[in-house]
C-alpha cells in the first residue's frame, strides 16, 4: 500500500491504517526509538504509541513524506521516555553520549521558550547543513536526528570510529560558530 | 539551551535530507582514490581578442616604463624573458611565500611578465580520500564556506545576466551549444575596467552593476567563492592581458586587474609567434589542456594593443558515481537523426523540478554545487527553456523548499555520456545585448588602458567552451555499496528520466554560480 492510501485509511479513521503503518513502517521506527533508548521492550511501546500519536494527528495533518512524519513521531515518544528514565546521571548510553555531544553546541542556561525565535533557529539550522558537503550534512543528521551509534555510521560511511568522531565533533564546532555569527546563543 | 531541548530542536531538520541521509551509503573509498581522470571535466575561454587601434600606434622611447612593478607589492611578480633565448618558467621567479598556479609555461626572451600571486592549492599532493577526511579538508571548508555564502548573496542580481547571455549563445538548430556565463561575466567586466563613460556604462548596464566599484567587489566575490584547487575539486579561474610592448599602459588600470582580478600581464611584441606562442601555451595550461583543438589556432594579430583571455578550468566528481558495468548502448533521438551513445544509469532519490514545459534533476559534485539536467517535455523545443524563467529556478531548490513545482522522488535516471564544445563569436550577442561603443572606434572609450583613447575598438571577442561527463573515476573500481535497511524509507513516487533525447544542462557552483550551461542536441 502507499503512502497517500495508507494516509488516506488514517483520514477515514479505517484502522487497517495502524496495521499497514506498522507492516511499513515498523522496522524503520523500531530503530530510531531503540537508538534513543538502547531497550527493545522500551522501543516496542514507543513504536505502538507512534500509531496512536499519528492516528491522532490524522486528520487534520497530511503529511508528504509519511516516513519522516512518523520517525519524528517516534524520535519525540522516545525521547520523552528517555527523560522519564534518565533523570538521574547520564551513564554511556547511545543517547547519553549522544546528549553529551550535543554540550558543545549549548550553553546548558534555561532558555525563555519563544516560538519566533524557535523557527528562525530551526531554518538557521537548516541552512547551515545545507551549506554542509552532502556526506558530512548526512552524517550529522544520521547522529544527531536518527541517533545512529558510532559504530553503526563508521560501518555505513566506510570511516573509522575514530574518524566518525572527529568529523561530528568538527561539525559541532562550526554549527555552534554559525549560529553564533548569527546572534543565536544557545 | 540544554542538550535535550537541542535535540528536540533538531526534530524539524528538513526531511527531504533526512530521507537523504537514511539512504546514504559510502562507497569504498578505491572510487576517490582513483580519481585522477576526470568524472565531469569542463573548461572555456573568453577571448576579447584585441582592443585594436585603427591607426598604427605611436611608439614609447620606454615603453615598460608604465608596467606595474613588484615594487612595493607584495603579490605581484615581474619574469623577463631570458636574453640568452633560452626559454624560463615563469612561475619560477614568484615570491616563495606567494606561489602562482597559472601554471609552468616558457617565456620567450622578448617577453615580460607582470603575475599576481594565485592562492596556493589546498593540501598539494595529498590523495582525495585522505584529504576528504582530514583536518585540512575541514580547515579549507570552513574557509571557503564564508566565501561562498557572500558570492550566494549575489547570485540573485546576475540572473538576469545569465539568462540573457544564454539566450543569446546557445540557441541553435542542429548544432551543440555550451558557455560558462560566469567565465564570461569576468572577461567582460574587465573590459568594464579598461573603459569609461557611455562604454562602460553600457558593459555595466549589461551585467547588471550600479558602478565600477560594485562591480569589482562582486567580482572579487565571485572569483573568490568559486576558486578552488583541492585533492577533490578543480575550479580554476584565470585571467591574462596580452600587452603590446610598443605602447604606453596605464599603470592603474593594470594594477587593479591584477590585484582584484587577478590578471597576469605579459609583455611583447604581438607580431612574433612567439607571442602567440606564449598565449597558447599560458592558455593550454589554465584549460587543463582540453581545449588543444581550439588553442591551436589562436593568434595574436600584429595591430593588437591588447587582448584579454579568461580562463576557466573545472573538474568535480560526482557525489554518487555512476558504475560502468551498468551502461547500455541506447539510442539517442538527436536533430540529425539517431545515434548510438553510452547511456549511464542510476536510481537515486533526488529532488525533482517539473513544469509544463520541463522536468528537471540534478547530480551532486562533490565539495562543489551541481549538474542540472532539463528534459523539454515531448513536444517542446529545447531553445525556449532559454527563456523560461524556471530553469533558473530549477538550480534554486535546494534553498526553495516551498516552491510547488519541486517534489521529491525515487528517480531511474539515464543519462548518456557526451562530450560538446563549441566556439561563439560573441561580437552580435555583446550587439544585441545593447553593447555598441566597444566595437566603434569613434565612440568607444579606453582611456584608463591607454592614452590612445579614440583609436582603439574591440575587433574580436570570442568564447570557447568544453563540457564533458561520464563515469570516469568509476569505471573498472572495485566499489560496492554497503547494503544496510532502509529501503522502507523511500519515497512513494518513483519517475523514469531518460535523456534519448535533446536537452539543456547547468553546471552550477556550491554558490549557485552558472559555471557552465548547453543544450545536447546531438551525440557523435
Amino acid at each position: 500500500m502507499n503512502d497517500n492510501e495508507i494516509v488516506q485509511l488514517y483520514w477515514e479513521r479505517d484502522e487497517r491504517a495502524i496495521s499497514e503503518s506498522s507492516d511499513k513502517y515498523g522496522r524503520y521506527c523500531t530503530k530510531i526509538a531503540e537508538n534513543i533508548l538502547s531497550d527493545h521492550e522500551d522501543a516496542r511501546e514507543c513504536v505502538n504509541d507512534t500509531w496512536l500519536r499519528a492516528w491522532d494527528s490524522m486528520p487534520p495533518h497530511r503529511p508528504s513524506l509519511l516516513s519522516a512524519f512518523l520517525g519524528k513521531l517516534t524520535r519525540n515518544l522516545s525521547l520523552d521516555r528517555y527523560r522519564m528514565l534518565h533523570r538521574e546521571k547520564r551513564g554511556a548510553h547511545n543517547m547519553d553520549l549522544i546528549l553529551d555531544e550535543l554540550e558543545d553546541c549549548v550553553s546548558g542556561a534555561d532558555t525563555p521558550e519563544d516560538t519566533a525565535l524557535g523557527n528562525e533557529l530551526k531554518e538557521a539550522i537548516n541552512a547551515f547543513l545545507r551549506s554542509l558537503p552532502a556526506q558530512k550534512r548526512y552524517l550529522f543528521i544520521s547522529r544527531y536526528w536518527s541517533a545512529e551509534t558510532i559504530s553503526g555510521l563508521a560501518e555505513r560511511f566506510q570511516m573509522s570510529e575514530n574518524n566518525v568522531s572527529v568529523s561530528l565533533n568538527r561539525i559541532r564546532g562550526s554549527l555552534r560558530a554559525y549560529l553564533n555569527e548569527r546572534g543565536y546563543k544557545l | 539551551m540544554k542538550s535535550e531541548e537541542l535535540f528536540e530542536v533538531l526534530n524539524d531538520i528538513d526531511e527531504n535530507e533526512i530521507v537523504k541521509a537514511q539512504e546514504y551509503r559510502a562507497v569504498k573509498k578505491t572510487s576517490l582514490l582513483r580519481w585522477i581522470l576526470p568524472a565531469a571535466c569542463a573548461a572555456a575561454i573568453l577571448i576579447i581578442a584585441a582592443v585594436s587601434p585603427l591607426v598604427s600606434k605611436k611608439f614609447s622611447e620606454d615603453p615598460a616604463a608604465d608596467k606595474p612593478t613588484p615594487a612595493g607589492t607584495s603579490d605581484l611578480s615581474v619574469k623577463d624573458g631570458d636574453s640568452s633565448g633560452n626559454t624560463e618558467a615563469a612561475a619560477q621567479i614568484t615570491p616563495a611565500d606567494t606561489p602562482v598556479i597559472t601554471g609552468e609555461y616558457s617565456l620567450p626572451e622578448n617577453m615580460s611578465a607582470v603575475m599576481p600571486a594565485y592562492p596556493e592549492p589546498v593540501a598539494a599532493g595529498m590523495e582525495a580520500s585522505a584529504f576528504m577526511e582530514s583536518d585540512a579538508h575541514w580547515n579549507w571548508w570552513d574557509d571557503y564556506r564564508t566565501k561562498m555564502s557572500s558570492s550566494f548573496g549575489l547570485q540573485s542580481g546576475m540572473e538576469h545576466y545569465y539568462l540573457t547571455m544564454m539566450d543569446q549563445l546557445l540557441i541553435a538548430d542542429d548544432e551543440n551549444t555550451v558557455i560558462s556565463p560566469l567565465n564570461t561575466y569576468i572577461a567582460f567586466a574587465m573590459l568594464a575596467e579598461l573603459s569609461d563613460g557611455n562604454t562602460r556604462r553600457q558593459l555595466l548596464d549589461l551585467l547588471g552593476a550600479p558602478d565600477i566599484e560594485t562591480l569589482r567587489a562582486d567580482v572579487s566575490t565571485l572569483w573568490n567563492g568559486n576558486y578552488v584547487d583541492t585533492p577533490i575539486l578543480k575550479s580554476i579561474l584565470a585571467n591574462s592581458l596580452w600587452l603590446n610592448d610598443t605602447v604606453n599602459y596605464k599603470a592603474a588600470a593594470l594594477d587593479t586587474l591584477a590585484k582584484d582580478y587577478y590578471a597576469s600581464s605579459f609583455y611583447g611584441d604581438p607580431s612574433t609567434p612567439e607571442m602567440s606562442e606564449a598565449l597558447r601555451n599560458w592558455t593550454d595550461q589554465n584549460t587543463g589542456g582540453i581545449l588543444g583543438e581550439y588553442v591551436k589556432d589562436m593568434e595574436l594579430d600584429p595591430s593588437t594593443v591588447l587582448s584579454i583571455v579568461s580562463t576557466i578550468y573545472y573538474k568535480a566528481m560526482w557525489y554518487d558515481e555512476f558504475n560502468a558495468s551498468e551502461n547500455t548502448r541506447e539510442s539517442f533521438h538527436g536533430t540529425m537523426g539517431d545515434t548510438a551513445v553510452d547511456m549511464m544509469h542510476r536510481s537515486d532519490i533526488n529532488e525533482v523540478y517539473r513544469t509544463d514545459a520541463f522536468t528537471a534533476i540534478h547530480l551532486g559534485l562533490n565539495d562543489s554545487g551541481s549538474m542540472y539536467f532539463f528534459l523539454p517535455k515531448e513536444g517542446v523545443d529545447v531553445n525556449s527553456l532559454l527563456t523560461d524563467p524556471d530553469t533558473i529556478k530549477a538550480t534554486r531548490t535546494e534553498y526553495m523548499t516551498d516552491d510547488e513545482n519541486a517534489s521529491t522522488a525515487m528517480v531511474n535516471m539515464s543519462i548518456p555520456k557526451f562530450s560538446i564544445s563549441n566556439n561563439s563569436d560573441l561580437t552580435q550577442a555583446l550587439k544585441n545585448c545593447g553593447i555598441s561603443d566597444i566595437f566603434d572606434p569613434l565612440s568607444s572609450d579606453f582611456s584608463p588602458l591607454t592614452d590612445d583613447r579614440n583609436e582603439l575598438y574591440v575587433s574580436k571577442a570570442e568564447h570557447t567552451a568544453l563540457v564533458e561527463i561520464d563515469e570516469q573515476g568509476v569505471s573498472g573500481a572495485a566499489f560496492t555499496r554497503v547494503d544496510l535497511s532502509g529501503g522502507a524509507m523511500l519515497p512513494e513516487e518513483e519517475i523514469d528520466l531518460v535523456l534519448d533525447r535533446p536537452f539543456m544542462f547547468m553546471i552550477c557552483g556550491r554558490d549557485g554560480s552558472i559555471l557552465f550551461a548547453g543544450i545536447v542536441r546531438n551525440i557523435t
